[in-house]
């Protein structure tokens, strides 16, 4: 069920990791709950203070708290940063997180501190609905305290936290294109609280403002929820990166665009602070810290260096420039200790050591048994107007061996018995109403062009399915069928519109293999072919999910395993189950269409999806057509039913006509009638109607004008259909290409840059 | 005794196609230091930028960003200033050098944080074994820091051959050492590099030296461009400049810009183009003359 909450954010083939769920919760009564809901609020305003102090007036430093070869060889340490006017301005450390481990005495420490991209607050979320499904009653009768009103908070804070002047920020949340698990939590945020997540390259800074990329011009944003690390945010001034904003600290700096967290807050995450922290807390809020990090040495002193050298099993080593990954030295070949020592010898300001806690453990399920896990506690907290709000719960991981390995399961954190205390102490605050960016009349380049390609290898994708289930089936009731000599223009068909080309599939065996071989051809993965349609069908949903209902992710994310299914049906050569798992790829797809329909915003948004299944299945209706209906038919009955079949036009062409298959009837249902949802004309109006309705743009006239065009070739033209369809098919191939060149090229340009 | 100078920097860029947009950030004007007052000074580009703002950054520098958002083929940018100098003094006594780090450590003021920032390892002028043992004989113990200092600067000098074109931006410090030869800017690097591998503060300076001698002076090194040399900070006096590339500690006839840990911290010009990807060819020319 977590997977397919989880994959209903992300459709992709690709396997995803496997974070599991365990059934039995974590329960922490509210009584100790209160413990870490205090300290974790106190961190919260305390690493904020850190970050403030060590960008700007580094009391720390100089009181001697935080040593300066600590700080400055720190390899989160951004000297762009220094001063900068936006913690001056009061930027914050929105988000924290924070790994608690419960030790062996019942106190509850910080192994690790999350201040860059403060994750997990999704999964939270994710986990808390699937739990909710499936002990409706335990969730309730437990009064386990609820996620929600700290998610109205979270939003709220978007709010609080706009730049000065600004009423109504326009919030974008800017997601890492590639890291699926910041992905699915960025997407199921974002979801939830209504804002749209867009990529870096969706973004530009332009006259010192951020700016979205939208169909309608640029989109100024003023808020931009950053679940990218930062110093993969700027190339220009954060250091190199292959994705980035260029210029985006220089729009913080203008006081444009307020980022959350703030550039500066990754400079407090890990544990490197953690020998400090307590002095930290006396000297920026004169209180003593209340929730206290699990033991940590510097090697810089030089007692602390002889404890840890003396005891080198009982600690994990963390190196601040970054040039060594965290490990347990202990564990490592003996001339490594050795080198090790040696380098912490001679450079022991670069080292950190923390004390490897004896973690409480809780029965989990692993493996099919209960066993006692070792559990971390990932708390969220967020800063908003009227405080520090901690989520009362959260994930816990699950790992047989120490914290800090990731992977494990996961379990659900209920907060429970605190009735009249954790729910009420805390009132919704008032949300805000932020509008975002009017999708009735705009729409992000990027998505309004995936949505494009969405529709395009939707459609290409039905179609190949379709024929091919077509063909199957009258191999199955026509066992003559392979000797038939209609079979060759239908086959020719077949090609044309799955991206083969002629003749590359003549075999030398007999023509009931060919008939199979190509087939399978047109459902394999060459370009044009269904697997391949379904591939990109698949990646531009992702690109576009943010526009797609929850039942259609769930249909795409059906879709994505049938295609695995098929593609093992296809190597066993069993043609029953090939045909089983084409009926249920094309049910998907249709649903898919019909979700198009029926759950989709009239907007840009849909006329982008249609605009490119129209012309997609216009192009593809017109190479089938081509190759079917120009050509002498041998036997016209079994020819022009199997391609009135593939156009899903058979039994609408029965009911109307009641006659025989009749070539002037067939093309007329098939390529000139309008009210024919399948029809070449009824393409070409549904794409003038979805143009008409695009922002006005100066080549929007033009290409209506082009469509006029292709459409009086098929009314008003008495030539020899071959003649029509061959001055349509360039046209058409023509009006595809400028339509992506002008509406999609602003999406390209970002691409290419050359730093100087 | 002051003296008034008169920079103007020209830089100009073909790229040889048209490119969409760039962002620039520059650091071509000067900064008021304790021998050095900035009277006039102006940065101009063509295309004019469509986006411009001017402010101070980590290091105090004046830093200029700029964006053009206009199809361009060239970028021209020309700096130009007036500023006032005085000769710079020496410190008249000085700590033993291996005395240094804590001196630093302890001292409170914003220069001494400076120095611990310049004492860290950055991109071009890491610290390694290699340049420490280059740096060991001109700091034997308790040898005052200025002296070792410019002593070690005088065998940089006698040990390097200026030779234009020999390296780019990215050579590192151990490679110039090895084939004993560079540029102002990989002295420079070489220098700040040793001290740091010794645990010393070490900074990278830019800007320029006068280009044509007066009577009776030798015309100095590095002049037809931008210059630069390093820094290094004395605990309870302050940073002392010096320029190996013409053996002169404190440097005389010199006007700075800007500071940072090494040359990136402090490029004259750095930037991010849109477009199709180009091939940038750039000249510079640089003018400073006695007013």
């Amino acid at each position: 069920m977590v997977m397919a909450e989880r994959s209903a954010h992300v459709t992709d083939s690709e396997p995803v990791r496997p974070e599991e769920l365990d059934p039995i919760p974590y329960v922490v009564s509210a009584e100790t709950w209160r413990v870490i809901d205090q300290g974790m609020t106190q961190r919260s305003v305390l690493l904020n203070a850190i970050v403030a102090d060590l960008y700007g007036e580094r009391r720390l430093v100089r009181e001697g708290i935080v040593p300066a070869s600590l700080l400055f060889g720190n390899i989160a340490y951004q000297a762009a940063l220094t001063d900068g006017a936006q913690w001056l301005g009061g930027g914050h450390i929105t988000m924290t997180a924070a790994d608690v481990v419960r030790t062996a005495d019942g106190e509850f420490r910080v192994a690790r501190d999350v201040t860059d991209v403060a994750t997990g607050s999704g999964y939270a979320a994710l986990y808390r609905s699937v739990m909710a499904r499936v002990f409706p009653t335990a969730t309730r009768d437990l009064s386990v305290c609820s996620l929600d009103p700290w998610f109205a908070s979270l939003h709220s804070s978007f709010a609080h936290h706009a730049p000065v002047g600004v009423q109504s920020p326009r919030t974008v949340v800017l997601g890492p294109d590639d890291d699926d698990d910041v992905t699915v939590e960025a997407s199921y945020l974002a979801t939830a609280l209504g804002f749209h997540v867009a990529d870096a390259s969706d973004l530009v800074v332009r006259r010192g403002r951020v700016w979205l990329r939208a169909l309608g011009g640029l989109e100024p944003v003023d808020v931009l929820w950053r679940r990218m690390p930062e110093r993969l945010c700027d190339s220009l001034e954060l250091g190199p990166s292959p994705s980035g904003i260029p210029g985006l600290l220089q729009a913080v700096c203008s006081g444009s665009v307020v980022v959350s967290n703030a550039f500066g807050s990754g400079l407090v995450e890990g544990q490197w602070l953690h020998p400090f922290l307590e002095g930290a807390c006396d000297l920026l809020l004169g209180e003593s810290l209340q929730l206290l990090s699990l033991p940590a040495h510097w090697l810089g002193h030089p007692d602390h260096r002889n404890t840890v050298l003396s005891d080198l099993q009982r600690f994990e080593i963390f190196d601040v420039t970054g040039i060594r990954a965290p490990q347990i030295v202990a564990a490592l070949p003996e001339p490594e200790i050795e080198a090790w020592i040696r380098l912490a010898q001679k450079e022991p300001h670069r080292f950190v050591a923390q004390r490897r806690p004896e973690c409480g453990t809780t029965p989990t399920v692993f493996g099919g048994v209960l066993r006692p896990l070792a559990s971390t506690l990932r708390i969220q907290a967020v800063r908003t107007d009227i405080g520090v709000s901690v989520l009362p719960g959260g994930v816990s991981h699950q790992t047989p061996a120490a914290p800090g390995g990731a992977t494990g399961l996961g379990k659900d954190v209920w907060i429970v018995g605190g009735i009249g205390s954790n729910r009420s102490a805390r009132p919704l605050s008032s949300v805000a109403v932020l509008p975002q960016i009017d999708l009735r009349s705009s729409l992000p380049t990027r998505s309004a062009e995936s949505l494009w390609w969405l529709g395009r290898n939707a459609e290409r994708a039905e179609m190949t399915t379709r024929f091919a289930r077509v063909l199957l089936a009258r191999n199955d009731v026509d066992p003559d069928l392979a000797c038939s000599s209609w079979l060759e223009p239908v086959l020719a068909g077949l090609r044309s519109v799955s991206g083969g080309a002629g003749g590359d599939a003549v075999l030398d065996g007999g023509r009931s293999e060919q008939l199979s071989h190509e087939v399978a051809l047109a459902l394999g993965s060459r370009p044009g072919a269904r697997a391949d349609s379904l591939h990109y069908l698949l990646w531009s949903a992702r690109a576009a999910r943010g526009f797609l209902s929850a039942t259609t992710l769930k249909v795409l994310n059906d879709l994505a395993r049938e295609r695995a299914t098929l593609e093992l049906d296809l190597g066993k050569q069993d043609g029953f189950l090939v045909s089983e798992s084409l009926d249920r790829t094309l049910v998907e797809l249709t649903a898919l269409s019909g979700l198009g329909i029926d759950s989709m915003v009239r907007g840009p948004a849909w006329s982008f999806l249609n605009i490119g299944r129209a012309l997609e299945r216009a192009l593809q209706s017109i190479n089938l057509f081509d190759e079917t209906l120009t050509v002498e038919p041998g036997e016209a009955e079994p020819l022009y039913g199997t391609v009135l079949a593939a156009a899903e036009s058979l039994v609408a062409y029965r009911r109307r006509y009641r006659s025989d298959l009749r070539i002037d009837s067939v093309v007329d249902m098939l390529v000139r009638d309008v009210t024919n949802p399948r029809s070449v004309v009824f393409q070409l109006d549904r794409i003038a109607q979805c143009l008409a309705s695009l922002p006005e743009n100066s080549h929007r006239v033009g290409l209506a004008a082009r469509v006029a065009e292709i459409r009086a070739l098929f009314t008003s033209s008495d030539e020899h259909l071959s003649v029509t369809f061959s001055a349509a098919r360039p046209a058409l191939v023509q009006l595809i290409g400028d339509f992506a060149g002008m509406w999609f090229t602003q999406s390209f340009t970002q691409e290419l840059s050359t730093t100087r | 005794m002051t003296t008034r100078y008169r920079v103007i920097h020209r830089t100009e860029y073909a790229y040889g196609a048209s490119i969409n947009s760039e962002q620039t950030i520059a650091h071509l004007l000067p900064r008021d230091t304790y021998v050095q007052t900035v009277i006039h000074s102006e940065v101009m580009c063509v295309p004019a930028p469509t986006f411009r703002r001017d402010y101070l950054d980590a290091f105090g520098n004046r830093t200029t960003y700029w964006s053009i958002e206009e199809p361009h083929d060239g970028l021209v940018v020309t700096a130009m200033c007036l500023v006032d100098t005085e000769v710079s003094v020496i410190p008249p006594e000085s700590p033993a050098w291996d005395d240094v780090a804590w001196l630093m450590a302890d001292e409170h003021s914003t220069d001494a944080l400076m120095a611990m920032l310049c004492a860290q390892h950055s991109g071009l002028a890491p610290a390694s074994e290699v340049l420490a043992s280059y740096a060991r004989p001109s700091f034997p113990p308790r040898r005052p820091v200025y002296d070792a200092v410019v002593e070690f600067c005088h065998r940089l000098h006698e040990d390097l051959t200026f030779v234009p074109g020999s390296t780019d931006v990215t050579t590192p410090a151990e490679e110039v050492l090895r084939r004993r030869e560079g540029v102002c800017q990989d002295f420079a690097h070489l220098a700040i590099g040793s001290l740091r591998s010794l645990g010393l503060p070490a900074r990278y300076v830019s800007g320029y030296v006068e280009t044509e001698a007066p009577e009776g002076m030798t015309k100095m090194v590095g002049s037809d461009a931008s210059h630069a040399w390093f820094a290094t900070f004395i605990p309870g006096w302050g940073w002392l400049d010096l320029d190996p590339t013409n053996d002169q500690a404190p440097p005389e006839r010199h006007v700075t810009l800007a500071w940072g840990r090494d040359y990136t911290d402090v490029a004259p010009l750095r930037g991010v183009l849109f477009g199709p990807t180009v091939e940038q060819r750039l000249s510079v020319s640089v003018d400073v003359a006695r007013v």
